[in-house]
């Protein structure tokens, strides 16, 4: 069973790469971490009574991380039955254990005890799983963000599209405007990751042309997903289609940035420093009138070694 | 079309993994690079696709090369979720070309509706042979196209390549099974620690093939009960 410490030593190792490879010393993330965790815990359960459940479907959010099926699969294969169960067993109970300490500390004793049943219930559980069934998109004739996007947040898609519907049946017009926001934000994820070299080397063009290809896919596959939530919320709040719109452009100005900022740091993944400043134009809208050009100048410069 | 190389070179780190290679590569022939593995051929393909940065020249007549290169990488990756038709659609729309009927431009017959990444390997290596083949290119590298598929896919490959070559293209091959360089190949290039050891003519292949059996069989096999 010893191969079970040396699996978790080297789970640690990479966590610790990650994070340096962020930019930032692991170190700092050690300490500041724990003291984020208790602090935002804290300012739930003083916000609201549903704070246990809100709580523990985090954690439960949090448990699906491990639950990937090719993740799953290859440590079967690495692994026997009995310490494949053990193992998985072990990291959902890891990751839960600060949940449920938080939990009885609260004196939500019986949510404590469901979230550690959550973690062993999640050892079962396989997400992930494609299979041979291909869900059709209408992003599929154009390359390639928006359709293996949609395909992985279908789930968050229909849930945003759901949220819409409630905000205009209990008639919250700033739940609304969010589930846009939300929405924009989901496909600005479809921008998160770099795709291997060879999909942008394909393209014959300047760095200039290129950009402005992929910023002009994306906002016109975004108004696709956006635009009849937009029409709704206008029509249902009409007096209010000022600030909608205003919504709607900023989400699109954050939508180039997410691109800008993937290309600024292709063929790797943006950096905390870069994700903060990402963040950052998100909650001070006019600071896209920088962040945008900056991260256009960094993009060109850095597409321009592979194109 | 002729694509002149001139002492190129690239290291990783203090390592240099190509010392100073020079070749002419001509229109309507195909050439064989081969070599152990880590002799480079993977390296110098990248650096002539413009993948990897390195030293030295790669001069093609009328503009970029990478803008007239079909490559066909050894593993090609496909992103999760993408369908076969879509990686299609991606190669054509990024070259200009139309992305049309595809279905019967298949002509390895894939199942196009279905996730690329769930393809067998050899599956996937006839995808991306399909999308270069879509382009307009004028060069292909083709490193390892053999790799995985089929009996009835390397016999329509081998004339695939054979057609190429009768229109005037060029054609790079690296492949680690000799016979398919005998029936395709009119100079193999051998790349031995990054430097170009030999360049044989067709005529000489046998001598090469029998050369290159002798270095690699030896007396290795001597250790072994194999009657």
């Amino acid at each position: 069973m010893d191969v079970i410490p040396y699996f978790f030593c080297l789970q640690a190792k990479r966590m610790h790469r990650t994070i340096s490879d962020w930019g930032i010393y692991p170190l700092f993330v050690y300490i500041s971490l724990p003291i984020l965790f208790v602090a935002a815990s804290v300012a739930l359960f003083q916000r609201t009574l549903h704070a246990p459940w809100i709580y523990v479907g985090v954690a439960g959010v949090v448990l699906l991380q491990w639950c990937d099926v090719a993740r799953q699969r290859f440590l079967q294969q690495l692994f026997g039955r009995q310490a494949y169960f053990c193992l998985r067993f072990l990291e959902n109970t890891v990751t839960i254990l600060p949940f449920a300490f938080f939990l009885f500390y609260e004196g939500a004793v019986w949510f404590a005890w469901g979230a550690l049943v959550l973690a062993v219930l999640a050892v079962f559980v396989r997400t992930g799983n494609s299979g041979p069934r291909v869900l059709r998109t209408p992003f599929s004739r154009e390359p390639f963000e928006f359709a293996i996007g949609f395909r992985a947040s279908i789930f968050w898609v229909l849930l945003v599209y759901l949220l819409l519907v409630i905000a205009i049946y209990v008639n919250n017009e700033n739940l609304s405007a969010a589930t846009i926001v939300l929405m924009v934000l989901i496909c600005a994820s479809y921008y998160g990751r770099s795709e291997p070299l060879f999909y942008a080397w394909i393209y014959p063009l300047g760095p200039h042309a290129f950009l402005k290809l992929k910023i002009k896919t994306a906002l016109k596959q975004v108004s696709l997903l956006v635009f009849p939530m937009a029409v709704a919320t206008m029509i249902y709040f009409s007096d209010n289609w000022l600030a909608i719109l205003l919504v709607l452009v900023v989400g699109c100005g954050y939508l180039v940035l997410a691109v800008l900022a993937k290309y600024a740091a292709f063929p790797g993944s943006v950096n905390l420093p870069q994700g903060m400043v990402m963040a950052l134009s998100l909650v001070l809208p006019p600071l896209l009138l920088v962040t945008i050009p900056y991260f256009y100048r960094r993009a060109e410069n850095n597409i321009l070694r592979i194109l | 079309m002729n694509v002149q190389v001139r002492q190129l070179t690239k290291s990783f780190g203090v390592n240099p993994v190509l010392a100073g290679i020079d070749l002419d590569f001509v229109g309507g022939h195909v050439y064989g690079i081969v070599g152990q593995n880590g002799a480079g051929k993977t390296t110098l393909f990248n650096c002539l696709a413009g993948l990897e940065a390195h030293g030295g020249t790669v001069t093609t007549e009328g503009g970029r090369l990478k803008d007239r290169l079909g490559f066909l990488q050894t593993e090609p990756f496909m992103l999760s979720r993408m369908t076969g038709r879509e990686y299609l659609r991606l190669c054509c729309k990024a070259r200009g070309v139309p992305d049309g009927d595809l279905d019967a431009r298949n002509v390895f017959d894939l199942p196009l509706d279905r996730y690329a990444q769930q393809y067998s390997t050899g599956m996937k290596k006839k995808l991306a042979l399909q999308a270069i083949l879509l382009q307009p290119n004028d060069v292909f590298i083709l490193d390892e196209p053999y790799n995985g598929v089929d009996i009835h896919s390397a016999l329509l490959i081998t004339e695939i390549i054979h057609r190429l070559r009768a229109s005037g293209k060029v054609i790079l091959i690296s492949s680690h099974i000799f016979s398919t360089l005998k029936d395709t190949c009119d100079v193999i290039h051998v790349l031995d620690s990054g430097k170009m050891a030999k360049t044989v003519e067709k005529a000489d292949f046998n001598r090469l093939e029998q050369a290159m059996t002798d270095f690699a069989v030896g007396n290795k096999l001597d250790a072994l009960p194999l009657g």
